[in-house]
């Protein structure tokens, strides 16, 4: 191992591990393309059908939002742990994190329309629904947008501070900003759950102002880190194929990304089971009719969709320490699970506007064609201005090296 | 113990007379004892085991140790509780004695999953903790390396190698030098208790 060290000290601080000038560029070019054909398509729908582009829009915007929170969900549960492993990974993560002030100014768009996603921001309506009038105290336009100032503005700063240390670190190897991620990570996770509990109930479950369910916001917050953690091992395979940190991200990455991939998505599984049951057994209407509308009409289809490709194919095909290893399953798996998350987020926002069945519309596939590649095109922007990896963490070259036992 | 080897002997009557386990000897470093597990690999010894002080790294490829079998046990197990709990549920309450509770079907799976899933756990739990004792042989009173006198040192500073009699086919002195020449120190031939 020592020799191990002292030699790759030598190859790795030069200027390897930076994005070259060639994949930088094909990948940016790629990417503003997608963009610029998925926002020009989706300024298309605003005046074809507004009702439709608001609608998307904010299917789209909460999907893409999810892989941002989920980085920065990462992020800070690296730091916290003190894990090894994943330091190779947390550059990349962490970039993708550094699109929450971007992903801030892409919520204003809703703003335009809440009348048109949120029931209860109309006045008339409240006024003579007694739950929504009791509800008014918390559902009203502007504390839902202070809170939505608030929930960016803590994301941002945890964000904010998490970058400066660590491009920090990658200069002068100080381990005084490793000590300081942790401290901020295990104070900002709890504000990160908090917050995106909250964030899940403002935009998605406020879809339906009638109905509630205090597991709602973990339920977001599992498909976040699992949506996410798929995103990621995409990503790393990606850069893989095309030689970039090929020799940094092993095996053993791979193997631990597959076990965080499958532990979250049972835990997602587990919060939607657990929500599920208890409104079975409760019985209640106010609280049966999120899943008496997603039972019913094509709907049905979509909610056992959930259930065999989001959680029981991925846990049977996943279980075995091969498939983790294997980069073909696990590759095939991280996919399906970044489709069957937009699925979810589908399921849960166009379940409450659609009552009926599913209507599929081509405003959603402009939607995450624009903002999608707009995410990852501030992603790349961000990765390629620096090492993609954090080469100034002590614990860098233990990762390089890291081996399951 | 600074005694020798025949004082052992006579201070553990009947060691002498059970048939030899295995050849053990010590090396104070986990370097050392990775290469010597690599030298005796290659004139063909297959029956090694080692004892070391700390968890060493790459050790089970050295000793070319295959993934235990533990996981299928386990996965056999949880199966086992599943179909244990489903049945049972299913049974006492749509087929035995059926009733109705709260408005409910006699058998869902909506209720019945929490407790199958407890049933899975348990019964795997089980399956790795037996499974686990019966593939180590355990329990056991007593070991045959214990038999080695330098054994001890495993708990503080020794890395101990330990080549196992192969069915009958056995030469001790031919493994003793072998070891020897490896770098091995104080190498014994282990007897068995008779």
């Amino acid at each position: 191992m020592a020799e191990n060290a002292s030699h790759s000290a030598q190859t790795y601080t030069g200027d390897a591990f930076r994005l070259s000038e060639g994949a930088y560029n094909k990948v940016r070019v790629i990417l503003m393309g997608l963009a610029a054909v998925g926002w020009l398509l989706l300024i298309a729908g605003y005046f074809l059908d507004h009702e439709r582009f608001f609608r998307s829009y904010l299917l789209n915007y909460v999907y893409s939002l999810t892989f941002v929170v989920g980085a920065l969900f990462f992020v800070m549960v690296e730091h916290a742990s003190g894990a090894t492993w994943s330091v190779v990974l947390r550059r990349i993560s962490e970039s993708i994190m550094m699109v929450i002030p971007i992903a801030a100014l892409f919520f204003v768009p809703l703003l335009f329309d809440l009348h048109g996603i949120y029931e209860w921001t109309h006045e008339a309506v409240v006024a003579k629904d007694p739950y929504l009038f009791e509800k008014s105290a918390y559902l009203n336009v502007p504390f839902f947008i202070a809170r939505a100032v608030i929930y960016f503005a803590i994301w941002s700063f945890l964000a904010f501070k998490l970058w400066g240390w660590s491009t920090a670190q990658d200069t002068d190897r100080d381990f005084a900003y490793t000590a300081k991620s942790r401290r901020l990570s295990a104070f900002g996770l709890l504000l990160l759950t908090f917050t995106f509990s909250l964030a899940a109930v403002d935009w998605v479950m406020s879809l339906m102002p009638h109905w509630f369910s205090t597991m709602f916001g973990l339920y977001m917050y599992a498909g976040c880190a699992t949506g996410f953690t798929g995103m990621l091992i995409l990503i790393s395979l990606a850069f893989r194929s095309n030689g970039i940190l090929d020799r940094a991200i092993t095996e053993e990455h791979y193997h631990d990304l597959g076990k965080w991939l499958y532990a979250f998505n049972i835990f997602w599984a587990y919060c939607a089971f657990s929500q599920y049951m208890l409104i079975w057994y409760g019985n209640l209407t106010e609280e049966t009719i999120f899943f008496q509308h997603r039972f019913q009409g094509s709907w049905e289809y979509v909610s056992k969709l959930l259930i065999f490709g989001h959680f029981l194919i991925p846990f049977v095909l996943l279980v075995t320490l091969w498939a983790k290893r294997n980069l073909a399953v696990l590759g095939a798996m991280a996919a399906l699970l970044v489709a069957m998350h937009y699925v979810d987020v589908y399921w849960l926002i166009m379940g409450s506007f659609y009552l009926d069945g599913v209507q599929l519309h081509w405003l959603d596939a402009a939607g995450l064609l624009a903002l999608l590649p707009t995410f990852g095109l501030f992603f790349w922007m961000r990765l390629a201005k620096q090492h993609i990896v954090p080469v100034g963490d002590l614990r860098f070259e233990r990762s390089l090296h890291f081996h399951q036992v | 113990m600074a005694t020798s080897t025949t004082d052992t002997q006579d201070m553990a009557p009947g060691s002498v007379h059970g048939k030899p386990y295995a050849v053990a000897t010590t090396f104070d470093t986990s370097h050392e004892l990775l290469s010597a597990i690599r030298g005796i690999r290659k004139k063909g010894y297959r029956k090694l085991d080692a004892y070391t002080p700390f968890p060493i790294h790459g050790i089970d490829e050295a000793l070319g140790e295959r993934r235990s079998k533990l996981g299928f046990v386990i996965g056999g197990g949880a199966l086992a509780g599943i179909l244990t709990a489903l049945g049972l549920q299913w049974w006492t309450a749509a087929v035995d004695y059926p009733i109705i509770i709260g408005g409910k079907p006699f058998f869902a799976i909506e209720y019945a999953v929490p407790i199958t899933f407890e049933l899975m756990v348990l019964f795997a739990s089980f399956a790795a903790v037996f499974g686990m004792l019966a593939f180590n042989g355990l329990p056991r009173f007593n070991h045959p390396i214990f038999n080695y006198e330098n054994y001890a040192r495993v708990t503080d500073d020794g890395f101990v190698l330990v080549v196992e009699r192969d069915g009958n086919h056995f030469e001790p002195v031919a493994i003793v030098e072998l070891l020897n020449e490896l770098g091995g120190k104080n190498t014994e031939v282990v007897h068995e208790d008779a």
